[in-house]
């Protein structure tokens, strides 16, 4: 019975220009939406890419000059044998489908300047900046997300706004209702001919799109995403035709409901956050860093004597480093635990601020969508906090190469550079998000749809 | 004829319980954006001025030091918060809120409210300015599509017209009714921004006299466009689909895509290549730390020329000061040159915006309502090049205390008097002028009032051959 529906919803549908001229529409946005992202990320992971090389072909010529210098007799120049001569930009590659979703792309630092005597705290202060016109980035990129997330819905609720009241204004509704089929299934199968007809091949559009610009694993799970996500829209304007009379008042219902659950829930969402986690400042972080540092400059000799202090096999008489650069250090590395527990308590309010929005995602089907979009492209804060500890943690290797060399006054030599350490950015490992998504956004649409075949049971009565 | 229309109209708007709630919903929606913008200004007003407090107190904290490692060690400026951007925060969370001044290098200011958010800060701003832009005109629409073609629909533009009444006057009835409707929503927000920019100073209160007006052009555009269509659309569900149609192109789509159709035919670089290629310029000129650097060579002759030496240790003054200051100079024409070349993309970005605004008045407003509430991308370019010029200000005032008064020292072990730092001047900024605002974005509005004519120009047209059936 159910099939002998869809197949006559089906036959209708395939003479609905409309329905093609959506589907060509929204074909023609995600190729340009797939090309936008995919041109973005390319100039990002350009300039990333062009820094982090010249910091490797930096080791490689310095080890070359160790080479020459061997063959030739001569000395290595100075900025080769200094042990903390080295200075290493590591930057966090982008991931496979980092074309999907590139809003987030300046959200956090990507390139972290390493010298192993520069304090922890500063270490992506060089590239922190932005460049990029604010106005650009108030707007958002025109990438996939943005066509999922922002007009997917409306994509699918012009298809499917009308479904059943349609139906009532022609008229019809009567007549199909006293037929020996149960209105469940009526509308049921109405609305599975919509999905065969708009929401697969919506669906298949965005994964084509992202397929050329991502893996395929990507693909596929951006596949899954759009379809469930295009389902909740369906389910909701069924829900709509189910309560409403007339296609204008369904008209108006599912646009009001775009705006509410795409841009009115998020911006309360991301208002309420503001208020009951603020943003912790970065800039009075800096102040009281600066501070701290000033105030351990002020006791540099004092410092530099603990410092020696606290390793008695520090050679005295110094032929390659100077006393001076043993000071710097010695009062970096104070500053850097005299800040810590400021740096640990600001960590904790990010923290805080980002667990809260976390939760608040699953309130909204678009920023649930988002945030696996954005975990797609690998914009996301795990992926970039991850980042940021492994470029921490490649600062205290480079520290623990460099102290026992600056202590025993010993200059590099063209093996140190062999065994320097490297920077290798490690994935963090899975944390079941996209499983939460997906079973949140499922949970929701089964909750609609549950909702129309319970009102499409009232219909029979 | 003109009142009794437009009364009868606007009872009817009167009677529309659904277009009583979203009238109800955009204003209560308005003011808790009012109230969550002012609490957050003045939350960073309150944080920035401590924090400018504790840079003074970090910055003279150095005490006698030497005057160029003063200048590396820097300054950091907070942005200060402009008055208007409780009612219209602009790109302001996408703006750096503090700046770090040192010698050699203009960097661009860092900690944007933007960053190391999540998912959810791609929905964030909404603001009483995103109100008006967005959910105002959606108001306008659902209370307007239905002004002929329901009307028609229901017989009572035929009743209308064979009572005699002109169909200019049934339009302006309409009109004046939508207008009432339109003034309902604006009055209060305005009346609130006018009572908080009057105590701020006449300037923003002009400012926000002038964003009203925008308001209003826009608003009424849209007042325009939908009776318009109302009168063009047989059916009042035809023309509401079609008014929806342009409501999102115009206030969703075309937005987006201008700016990055913007972006991509005046490209910016990214941080890192920007970054890059100043160091890479830098590099080519001497810094001056080194004053024995060749580079050098054409102002050391010069130097002595005008001191009537033969050698730099005859100078009255200390090379190595000199040098630093010559370092300088050279490092910060490099430093503007670049950022220069960035600014004239982003005006250039604006120009291609102002082209997309024919087709989508929310542009022309946009500008002009964060260009004169001061949170728009120009007033930050302004705010960065005073930044800049109170940079190589300092850094001169301590390159040049070197200069005087380390002659025959070691200059990097010289060390300053402690009242040298607190005899630097504190960066004191004065943002543009409304008139220098209006003077830039002048273009917008005259948009927004082009589109407020054509919008009733259209409207009077389409009036005019309305039909009764």
């Amino acid at each position: 019975m159910m099939s002998a529906v869809i197949k006559t919803e089906l036959r209708r549908g395939l003479r609905d220009r409309a329905l093609l001229v959506l589907i060509c529409l929204f074909a023609a946005l995600a190729t340009y939406a797939a090309w936008s992202g995919r041109t973005i990320t390319a100039a990002h992971a350009d300039a990333a890419n062009t820094i982090v090389q010249k910091s490797i072909d930096q080791r490689a010529e310095r080890r070359a000059e160790f080479a020459e210098a061997e063959s030739s007799g001569a000395e290595p120049s100075r900025r080769a044998i200094l042990p903390y001569a080295q200075i290493d930009h590591v930057a966090m590659p982008h991931a496979s489908g980092a074309a999907i979703s590139v809003s987030q792309i300046e959200a956090f630092p990507r390139i972290a300047r390493v010298t192993s005597i520069t304090n922890t705290h500063g270490i992506f202060d060089e590239f922190s900046g932005s460049t990029t016109n604010p106005e650009t980035l108030a707007a958002g990129p025109f990438d996939l997300a943005f066509l999922i997330v922002f007009l997917l819905p409306l994509f699918v609720l012009a298809g499917t706004f009308d479904l059943w009241t349609s139906e009532r204004e022609r008229g019809v509704a009567r007549q199909l209702l006293a037929e020996p089929i149960p209105s469940q299934i009526l509308v049921a199968g109405k609305i599975a001919a919509r999905c065969i007809l708009l929401v697969l091949p919506l669906s298949i559009i965005a994964a084509i799109a992202s397929a050329s610009v991502a893996d395929t694993g990507s693909a596929l799970l951006l596949f899954v995403y759009v379809a469930i996500y295009s389902l909740f829209w369906v389910g909701l304007a069924g829900l709509i035709n189910m309560v409403m009379a007339r296609p204008t008042g369904a008209a108006i219902t599912a646009g009001a409901a775009w705006l509410g659950f795409v841009l009115l829930l998020p911006a309360a969402l991301a208002a309420c956050l503001d208020v009951v986690a603020p943003n912790p400042s970065r800039a009075a972080l800096a102040n009281a860093s600066r501070l701290i540092l000033t105030e351990t400059q002020a006791k540099g000799e004092e410092v530099l004597e603990a410092y020696l202090n606290q390793h008695p096999t520090a050679t005295a008489e110094l032929q390659v480093v100077s006393q001076g650069a043993r000071r710097y250090y010695a009062v970096q590395l104070a500053a850097d635990r005299a800040v810590a527990p400021a740096i640990e308590a600001h960590r904790k309010a990010e923290d805080r601020r980002r667990n809260i929005a976390d939760q608040l995602r699953f309130l909204s089907p678009a920023v649930t969508v988002q945030s696996s979009l954005d975990r797609l492209a690998g914009f996301d804060a795990n992926r970039a906090l991850a980042f940021r500890e492994q470029a921490y943690t490649h600062l205290e290797a480079m520290r623990a190469f460099v102290t026992p060399l600056l202590l025993a006054d010993q200059a590099l030599t063209a093996s140190d550079y062999d065994v320097m350490p490297n920077f290798v950015f490690e994935e963090p490992a899975n944390d079941g998000r996209h499983v939460l998504n997906l079973l949140a956004l499922s949970g929701l649409t089964a909750l609609f749809f549950y909702g129309v075949l319970a009102s499409a049971r009232r219909l029979e009565t | 004829m003109l009142d009794p229309i437009a009364n009868a109209q606007w009872r009817v708007l009167l009677r529309d319980g659904r277009l009583k709630m979203l009238a109800l919903a955009t204003l209560l929606l308005t003011g808790i954006a009012l109230a969550g913008g002012s609490a957050r200004d003045a939350r960073l007003a309150s944080e920035r001025a401590e924090l400018t407090a504790e840079d003074a107190q970090i910055w003279t904290a150095q005490g006698s030091v030497n005057p160029h490692m003063a200048a590396h060690f820097g300054r950091y400026i907070s942005k200060p918060v402009s008055p208007l951007t409780f009612f219209d925060p602009g790109v302001t969370d996408q703006l750096g809120t503090v700046a770090r001044l040192e010698a050699h290098i203009q960097q661009p200011p860092r900690h944007r409210p933007s960053e190391g958010g999540g998912a959810l800060s791609r929905f964030g701003g909404f603001s009483p300015a995103l109100a008006l832009q967005l959910l105002a005109p959606l108001l306008v629409i659902l209370a307007g599509f239905s002004a002929f073609s329901g009307d028609r629909s229901r017989t009572i533009l035929r009743q209308e017209l064979a009572s005699g009444a002109p169909r200019r006057s049934l339009l302006l009835g309409r009109y004046t009714a939508l207008w009432r409707a339109i003034l309902v929503i604006l009055t209060p927000i305005f009346l609130v921004t006018f009572v908080v920019s009057i105590q701020a100073d006449v300037q923003v209160l002009s400012a926000s006299i002038a964003i009203a007006a925008g308001y209003l052009a826009y608003l009424l555009s849209w007042n325009g466009i939908t009776l318009g269509v109302s009168a063009l659309c047989r059916s009042a569900r035809t023309s509401l689909v079609i008014l929806l149609s342009i409501w999102l192109l115009s206030t969703f789509l075309v937005p987006r895509f201008a700016n990055d159709v913007a972006a991509r035919l005046a490209p910016t670089p990214t941080a890192a290549a920007f970054k890059a290629e100043i160091r890479a310029a830098l590099e080519g000129g001497p810094s001056g730390h080194n004053s024995s650097d060749e580079r050098l060579e054409s102002f050391k002759q010069a130097t002595l020329e005008r001191y009537g030496v033969e050698r730099i240790e005859d100078l009255p003054v200390s090379w190595s000061g000199l040098a630093l200051q010559e370092g300088e100079r050279i490092g910060t024409e490099i430093g503007n040159a670049q950022y220069e070349k960035l600014w004239r993309s982003y005006a250039q970005q604006q120009d291609i915006r102002r082209y997309f605004s024919v087709v989508s008045p929310l542009l022309a407003l946009k500008s002009w309502s964060s260009g004169l509430s001061r949170s728009d991308a120009s007033a930050h370019v302004d705010f960065v090049r005073a930044l800049e010029d109170y940079r190589f200000s300092f850094v001169t005032l301590l390159n040049e205390d070197i200069a005087t008064n380390a002659v025959g020292q070691d200059p990097w072990s010289y060390k300053a008097p402690d009242e040298l730092l607190h005899s630097i001047p504190p960066f004191d900024y004065t943002p543009p002028a409304v008139s220098d605002s209006l003077r830039r974005i002048w273009p917008d509005g005259a948009t927004l009032a082009l589109w407020a004519a054509l919008a009733f120009g259209i409207a009077v047209f389409t009036a005019r051959r309305v039909k009764p059936l």
